[in-house]
């Protein structure tokens, strides 16, 4: 017969290095999120360079007459959709690649989300002014409440590569910010369980699939 | 930070520790075991190998036995015919008449009354159970008695699979060596609750005292192992007695095989519920057999959350090629490369985890005494990717099986 020992020790300093190679693991996850902060930031730095741009060229348009300047701001306002489409990319891997938000990523995405309504603005200033055949779309979705959300974004994607002249504008209707909430009133959103898509200052709610989009947009 | 979020960190903290905890053991004892337990005499040993059809098996088994490096004077070995219907007894009655094995015939009655039945005939110091559809390497017995000593009641092996041709056979290859780490490591925690069939070792006097392997059990190694722990008698294990095994070819059998095991193992826990959460029986009361407990349900937890996260990416991506009227080709063409706003938490900690994976496999080759093969690397990796939802599905299925009532048999 043996008695039996209980190590106790050794469960102490399994317990030492467990959370030793648990808070390596939290701090990692910490520096990563300071990296795509900073990526952010960048990404928000540029497109706020980009509008600074199309403002003054809006300025000239003004001064000058839009035959000079129209050719210019169309470059202009590409870039503008490229950058945003590409920001909204990162952002949406931001969301997707884990539920853990912090106090930075929300305040970015506020000042990113003012970014995309002043872009919304200038496109709807360039196709007035020059005449363009670019379509807008205002797409209103939530990660809280809407089921149909990820899907409608998935379609307008599609959308935007298969009709280049298609410009999306996608916005968090769960931020807590003034405009946001103005948004929502001028287009009398109230909550966004299902996508809300504003197509030609027209409000079509419910998921859209590439037939409903194309039927709406006449393509 | 959701609660669902908190959930999977407690998860990650728990499996870490009990990673960690294992390398500890393992590490902290295996350089200074290696030396100790050299048996001074060589004891004399019976081999009691059941059989029932296994006249494709039972030839390499008996060889094998027969090509053992230990004195011929100090070795028995006993047949056990459990009412084959095939060829058995045919082979093993050559075998007999030349007086190389004794051969025992019975009625079928099972494996654990094919032991007890050639037991009343042992009168050597020690007996080993041997699977008819295993073979023993030639120093297997030599390496075994090396651990022998007045404490110990029963002695384990190292069990490797004979062929690795599918991937059922190269999964339970790795597992078996894992398995050759996790044993040694439970047996420095005097935790092993298992004694594998084929090879394991028993002081005789002590099996009869216990009255032998119990009938009614539909995992009698693992009954017998409880049995010997909870009269108080110690279980080692030699890491390098090798025994190898043939292992279900398919994932029915596979499953069959392990209904029986996990099931029978929660059949011996409540049979010796006692134990459970008891000092007197140390690290297996009080950690270990708890422990499994808690294990079953991060299992479960873990493995239906990531098929839940497949099935899910899954839907929703055949209800987007839907939407779009199947034309992807504008999504996959311009599909953007993963960059660093795809990596969370989440990512960290299954960099940890794949690491571990890695370490875990190498240092179970290594303690196997194999070596790493880049041909095996496919093995590694059906291992690391689908042991997981195999074992939780084996453990939740048998758990079920043991709550209802469903019936097994051997």
């Amino acid at each position: 017969m043996v008695k039996r020992k209980i190590n106790m020790k050794i469960y102490l300093l399994a317990a030492f290095f467990t959370m030793i190679i648990f808070f390596t693991g939290i701090l990692l996850d910490r520096m990563l999120t300071n990296t795509k902060n900073e990526l952010l930031i960048n990404y928000i730095r540029e497109i706020e360079e980009e509008q600074t741009n199309t403002q003054l060229e809006f300025l000239l348009l003004e001064r000058a007459g839009k035959n000079n300047t129209c050719d210019l701001l169309d470059y202009e306002i590409t870039t503008l959709g490229k950058t945003g489409e590409q920001t909204r990319i990162e952002v949406a891997r931001y969301e997707e690649s884990g539920k853990i938000y912090t106090k930075e990523f929300k305040d970015l995405k506020k000042k990113y989300t003012s970014l995309l309504i002043r872009n919304w603005l200038f496109f709807k200033e360039f196709k007035e002014n020059c005449n363009s055949n670019m379509t807008i779309i205002l797409y209103f979705y939530s990660n809280k409440y809407c089921n149909d959300c990820n899907q409608q974004g998935s379609v307008l994607t599609y959308m935007q590569r298969k009709y280049p002249s298609i410009k999306v504008i996608s916005l968090d209707s769960d931020l807590d910010m003034n405009v946001m909430k103005l948004m929502k009133r001028l287009y009398d959103i109230k909550n966004v369980t299902k996508p809300v898509l504003i197509i030609n200052e027209k409000k079509y709610e419910g998921l859209k699939s590439r037939s409903d989009l194309e039927k709406i947009l006449k393509l | 930070m959701t609660p669902l979020d908190i959930v999977y960190m407690i998860v990650y903290f728990i499996i870490l520790y009990c990673s960690t905890l294992w390398f500890l053991v393992f590490f902290t004892n295996y350089r200074s075991s290696s030396r100790k337990n050299v048996a001074v005499k060589l004891p004399s040993v019976s081999i009691i190998v059941p059989a029932f059809n296994e006249e494709k098996n039972i030839r390499d088994c008996i060889e094998s036995l027969l090509n053992l490096d230990y004195p011929r004077n100090l070795l028995k070995i006993y047949v056990v015919n459990d009412g084959s219907t095939d060829n058995t007894k045919k082979i093993c009655e050559k075998y007999a008449k030349r007086g190389l094995i004794r051969l025992i015939n019975q009625k079928n009655q099972g494996k654990a009354a094919a032991m007890n039945n050639a037991l009343k005939y042992v009168k050597t110091d020690y007996v080993v159970s041997m699977d008819a559809d295993s073979v023993a390497e030639r120093e297997f017995l030599r390496k075994m008695v090396r651990y022998a000593n007045k404490n110990i009641g029963i002695i384990t092996p190292a069990p490797k699979v004979m062929k690795k041709d599918n991937w059922i056979e190269k999964i339970q290859y790795v597992e078996y060596l894992f398995s050759i780490f996790l044993r040694k490591a439970f047996s420095f925690f005097d935790s092993q609750y298992v004694a594998p069939g084929p090879g394991s070792m028993y002081k005789t006097e002590i099996l009869k005292k216990l009255g032998g392997f119990d009938t009614n059990s539909i995992v009698e190694d693992m009954e017998i192992a409880f049995r010997f722990f909870d009269k108080g008698y110690k279980l080692d294990n030699c890491e390098n007695a090798y025994v190898y095994t043939k292992t279900p070819k398919n994932f029915k059998d596979l499953l069959k095989q392990r209904l029986r095991w996990y099931k029978g193992y929660f059949q011996t826990v409540a049979q010796y519920s006692h134990m459970r959460l008891n000092k007197k029986f140390g690290n297996l009361g009080i950690f270990l057999l708890p422990m499994n407990y808690v294990w079953v349900i991060l299992m479960i937890f873990i493995t239906s959350s990531f098929l839940f996260n497949v099935v899910s990416t899954v839907i929703n991506s055949a209800e987007t090629i839907a939407l779009v009227n199947n034309d992807i080709f504008p999504l996959v063409t311009r599909m953007e490369l993963p960059s660093v706003m795809n990596l969370s938490v989440y990512s960290v900690f299954f960099a940890i985890f794949s690491a571990l994976s890695i370490v875990t496999i190498i240092v179970s080759v290594k303690v196997s005494g194999e070596k790493i093969k880049i041909k095996d690397c496919l093995s590694y990796l059906l291992f690391i990717l689908l042991y997981p939802i195999m074992i939780t599905m084996f453990w939740t299925v048998g758990l079920k099986k043991h709550l209802f009532g469903d019936a097994i048999k051997w």
